[in-house]
């Protein structure tokens, strides 16, 4: 009943040999250009001109979120404003579609619109959820209806991650919240 | 053999098939699987993760973790006590494989946790060090998954070879039955964190489906038969009987026994049902050939726990498992067959010698022992025109030579070529043997061993 010795160690070196070797074929094919993230993220340019700032700050490997985020945030607010500055501040009996500021995760920026009638939010559009992983956009294609009724049924940004999309969840969360401060 | 001191011995089942092991698909299902697990993955997984180092990292991380979570599935099934692969590949091979892939789990869990960090860290942008509260507080179930990595670490560690060396058997036990807690608190940061499972329903439920049917398997095989068994044979310890130094039989009565189908040469997994024994099974291998209502277990004092069998009453409740095993009379192809027992190894060979003899089969019994006071059993073998018994005790210290060395082994059994030669006793002595044989012109194939863990 003697184990050969190193069998085990041997089973180990072989899986990382094989995952080597999956990872070097899956990833080092590659272009540079993340051509699925350029994508998603081309449909807004028109809308958000800082769409490209994100964009380049994103591929620089997230160095810094706290700091793009402040200053998506802080760009949202201003570049989106022109974009409904005819409805905010118009009657409460209007409907007024705020843009949320853009808020980085590792996986990429998310970035919502909401919709307010009456004081009332609602609706909650996505603008912007990562799309550079295939499980990403599987993840958000399953959260973010959740999570545009929970934003509706609370009537706020304080509302229950979604399992598995915690990252999607809390920025998600602080882009209705900077939409709902615009909206006053 | 001509006498015996038991009730007549069952006819022998010669016409019972042979067991083939050579053609498995064991083995080969379990690899596939492997390479099923690496398809997975790499179906989950866009090219586009790779664009920054750590996305690269924690995706192989996620590989890392699949491979080892599918192998704790594989190594559970190999010691689960299941029919088909006793009989495709042995327990004693299903044991070493178990214990080659626990190696290969540790350190690929080991690798998860690091790749997942390393990769999470260059991702967030944080210190490998603010990165491991930061995932723990947004992962889910991350903290049970945790205590889970601790326990595999634990059993591993306990199950290294230097280890056991210096735990007992009852503590080691102890510790590898954590590893159900570690796999189960392991397992919910697997299906509801893991990014390749919370976008796939399909795939969540095939990953639940691999745990339950592995879950179910166990419960089958390990704990509801050998409980119907149990209380179908109703095996309880009749006598304890010294029969050498060091060496003690267990008399086992129970009911029906020979529906067991248990060959000499075979073992069970034995466990006594009284304080002391109740949370140990050992394996013991018969002494001599089953009757409907008797069982024999001849036990070294190897170790803590077999010393001790000394001490059991008549009455004790028994539980076993089995028979396992591969070291059975249909194994020989000659009609001429050569038995090496040493220590222990002498119980086993005992009944296979009985079971060869029944066959019609020429046999040499070779007893090697420290010293004559250690021959146990040695009266039982009668000698005969078709059994020739060859006791030879001494230390090799003091013989001054190994009488397992060729030239000597060619002086003890002249025609040792032409004979199936089966060597049952402590590793070593199951080296040397095999080594004499295969000089003296005994074909591989007909060299046939067991050996007792001393």
């Amino acid at each position: 009943m003697s184990t050969p010795r190193w069998r085990g160690t041997l089973i180990y070196a072989g899986s990382l040999a094989a995952m080597g070797a999956a990872g070097f074929a899956k990833f080092a094919v590659l272009t540079p250009a993340d051509t699925v993230a350029e994508s998603s993220t081309d449909g807004m340019a028109a809308s958000v001109p800082a769409s490209d700032d994100m964009s380049a700050s994103d591929d620089d490997a997230a160095g810094s979120d706290d700091d793009t985020a402040a200053a998506d945030s802080g760009q949202a607010g201003s570049t989106t404003d022109p974009a409904t500055s005819t409805d905010t501040g118009s009657t409460t009996s209007d409907t007024v579609t705020v843009v949320g500021s853009s808020v980085q995760t590792r996986y990429g920026p998310v970035q919502v619109s909401v919709t307010f009638a009456a004081g009332q939010i609602t609706d909650v559009q996505v603008l912007q959820v990562p799309g550079g992983h295939h499980e990403s956009v599987q993840i958000n294609a399953r959260a973010t209806p959740i999570l545009a009724q929970e934003v509706v049924d609370a009537q706020s940004a304080q509302i229950d991650t979604v399992s598995g999309a915690t990252y999607t969840s809390e920025a998600y969360a602080e882009s209705v919240q900077s939409a709902i401060d615009q909206q006053g | 053999m001509t006498t015996s001191t038991w009730e007549a011995p069952p006819v022998a089942p010669t016409a019972q098939p042979r067991p083939t092991r050579t053609v498995s698909g064991v083995l080969p299902t379990l690899w596939l699987g492997v390479v099923a697990v690496l398809a997975f993955w790499w179906a989950g997984t866009t090219a586009a993760t790779g664009t920054t180092p750590g996305g690269a990292l924690m995706s192989l991380g996620e590989l890392s973790g699949l491979l080892a979570s599918y192998l704790v599935c594989a190594q559970l099934l190999l010691i689960g006590r299941v029919p088909w692969f006793e009989r495709g590949i042995g327990f004693d091979r299903l044991v070493a494989w178990h214990r080659s892939l626990g190696t290969s789990v540790v350190l690929l869990v080991l690798t998860h946790v690091v790749l997942m960090i390393v990769g999470g860290s260059l991702l967030d942008g944080l210190s490998v060090w603010s990165e491991v509260p930061s995932v723990l507080a947004t992962q889910p179930y991350l903290w049970p998954a945790l205590i889970g990595t601790v326990l595999f670490l634990a059993v591993g560690v306990s199950s290294a070879r230097l280890a056991r060396q210096h735990l007992s058997y009852e503590v080691w036990f102890a510790v590898h039955l954590s590893i159900y807690v570690g796999i189960f608190l392991a397992f919910a940061h697997q299906v509801a964190g893991g990014t390749h499972f919370v976008g796939s329903p399909v795939a969540r439920g095939l990953w639940i489906l691999l745990y339950a049917g592995t879950a179910a398997a166990l419960l089958t095989w390990r704990v509801v038969l050998p409980l119907m068994s149990h209380r179908r044979y109703a095996m309880r310890v009749s006598a304890v009987v010294p029969e050498a130094d060091g060496l003690a039989s267990v008399w086992v009565h129970g009911r029906g026994l020979t529906r067991l189908e248990a060959r000499g040469g075979q073992f069970f997994l034995v466990r006594f049902l009284t304080p002391g024994h109740r949370a140990t099974a050992h394996p013991y291998s018969l002494s001599m050939a089953p009757t409907d209502d008797h069982l024999r277990f001849t036990v070294g004092a190897l170790g803590d726990h077999s010393s001790a069998v000394t001490d059991l009453r008549p009455g004790t409740r028994v539980q076993v498992e089995g028979p396992f095993g591969h070291f059975t009379a249909d194994q020989a192809r000659s009609d001429r067959v050569l038995l090496v027992a040493g220590g222990a190894g002498i119980g086993p060979v005992r009944a296979l010698a009985e079971e060869l003899l029944d066959q019609g089969r020429q046999v040499v019994v070779l007893h090697r022992a420290h010293d004559a006071a250690g021959l146990a059993l040695a009266a039982e073998f009668t000698p005969s025109p078709s059994l020739t018994y060859l006791p030879v005790p001494g230390r090799r210290a003091h013989l001054g030579h190994d009488p397992l060395a060729p030239q000597h082994l060619r002086w003890l059994v002249p025609d040792i070529a032409s004979r199936d030669v089966f060597v049952c006793g402590p590793p070593a002595m199951a080296d040397a043997v095999a080594r004499s044989a295969r000089a003296l012109g005994v074909p591989r194939s007909a060299i046939h061993r067991e050996e007792i863990d001393s």
